[in-house]
């Protein structure tokens, strides 16, 4: 994938998202891009007696004649842009934690309640009086959907091949 | 683009149109799924260690299905009929499990918590008297995280405030999310607090090490109670 075509996938993939009603996954994976990837940098340190740079061959000349000292490095942390190829994977992993996996979690959870109180039905509401509950989970809802998602999976697979 | 990209995002555009049901994929959808999943973990690793899992709604009755708060609340309102589990070890205090309570910190600041590990006493007395429990009471506290991409930073130092105000001897406060990142886990590494990164279904060994730490706890609790 050259870089223009990771440009151009990335930016497809984001208005898809936002087209999908998925704006929110779109924002993280922006908000991820923008920090970029942690790295480390080798840096000169600034003497802290001239503010000059250390080694710099005018520094006797303004400090006086007394031992040279070594050139001093360290290592600090930096971050640093993600390459396009990078932009896409980051947006096909968003994708697949933002739609897959709550799935397999809401699966998980119609199990664990049909075990637990036998009933398959979980509600999530609001600690207010008369509210309808914001998500209602049970078997018909998921798994239909948890098997769509297996297709998605594999398309997702395919695309991060690229 | 070229046509087979063209072709796969094409796709994954169908594919999304099927799966995608708003009331499970959105953002704070997602994030009330995961706590609940934290809850299952809980009463999981509780039962492996020998508990007896009952369930009881805020009344005090067995509740016919599970309802869990959205958002954080009180563990003594009763606007609705939210379920918690009770947890019995042989010849030790009963212990609750809730989703989504307040409880109030070392500072005596009410902290909002996901998934929380409460005495059963504590509980009672405050249902009776509609107040939040000490965490003094609270032996367990799970601040759960749910995100697409690498967890920002800020969650790690939020969460440290969280365990600052409540840790003590015995008692365990823990990051759960379902992503990572290398700062974050560098972060709370580095100050010595308890995380599992990367929990969902299917993942086994994270979901089977947050299990198991679980244990470990329950297996000091009965130890000491």
């Amino acid at each position: 994938m050259t870089d223009d075509e990771g440009r151009e996938l990335y930016s497809e993939l984001l208005d898809l998202l936002r087209r999908q009603g998925l704006a929110w996954i779109a924002e993280q994976i922006e908000d991820e891009v923008s920090i970029g990837r942690p790295d480390k940098k080798e840096v000169n340190e600034v003497d802290p007696l001239v503010g000059r740079f250390r080694g710099i061959e005018s520094r006797e000349a303004q400090v006086g004649p007394h031992k040279r000292q070594r050139k001093r490095t360290s290592e600090f942390p930096a971050t640093v842009d993600f390459s396009p190829e990078e932009r896409v994977r980051i947006a096909l992993g968003a994708l697949r934690s933002g739609t897959v996996v709550p799935l397999l979690i809401a699966r998980a959870l119609v199990d664990f309640a049909q075990r637990e109180v036998g009933n398959s039905r979980l509600v999530f509401v609001r600690p207010l009086e008369g509210v309808e509950p914001e998500v209602v989970v049970d078997d018909q809802l998921v798994s239909p959907r948890v098997d769509a998602s297996q297709k998605l999976e594999a398309s997702l697979e395919r695309l991060s091949k690229l | 683009m070229p046509d087979n990209r063209q072709q796969m995002v094409n796709e994954v555009a169908v594919a999304l149109g099927s799966v995608v049901a708003p009331s499970l994929t959105s953002k704070s959808a997602a994030s009330d799924l995961f706590e609940a999943f934290v809850f299952s973990i809980v009463i999981g690793a509780a039962r492996t260690e020998g508990a007896q899992v009952a369930y009881e709604t805020v009344r005090g009755t067995s509740p016919s299905q599970f309802i869990f708060r959205t958002s954080p609340g009180y563990i003594y309102s009763t606007e609705q009929d939210y379920t918690h589990a009770i947890l019995s070890f042989a010849g030790t205090p009963e212990l609750e499990v809730h989703v989504g309570v307040r409880f109030s910190g070392r500072s005596r600041v009410l902290h909002e918590c996901d998934v929380a590990v409460v005495d059963r006493a504590e509980a009672i007395t405050c249902r009776i008297n509609r107040v939040p429990p000490r965490h003094t009471h609270v032996w367990l506290v799970f601040e759960c995280k749910f995100y697409t991409t690498s967890l920002p930073l800020g969650l790690g130092r939020s969460f440290m405030g969280l365990d600052v105000d409540f840790s003590q001897k015995h008692h365990r406060c823990y990051f759960v999310a379902n992503t990572s990142s290398d700062s974050l886990q560098r972060f709370l590494a580095h100050h010595k607090r308890n995380w599992e990164c990367g929990v969902e279904p299917g993942r086994v060994i994270a979901v089977d090490r947050l299990r198991n730490e679980i244990q470990n706890w329950v297996k000091n609790y009965i130890a000491i109670a």
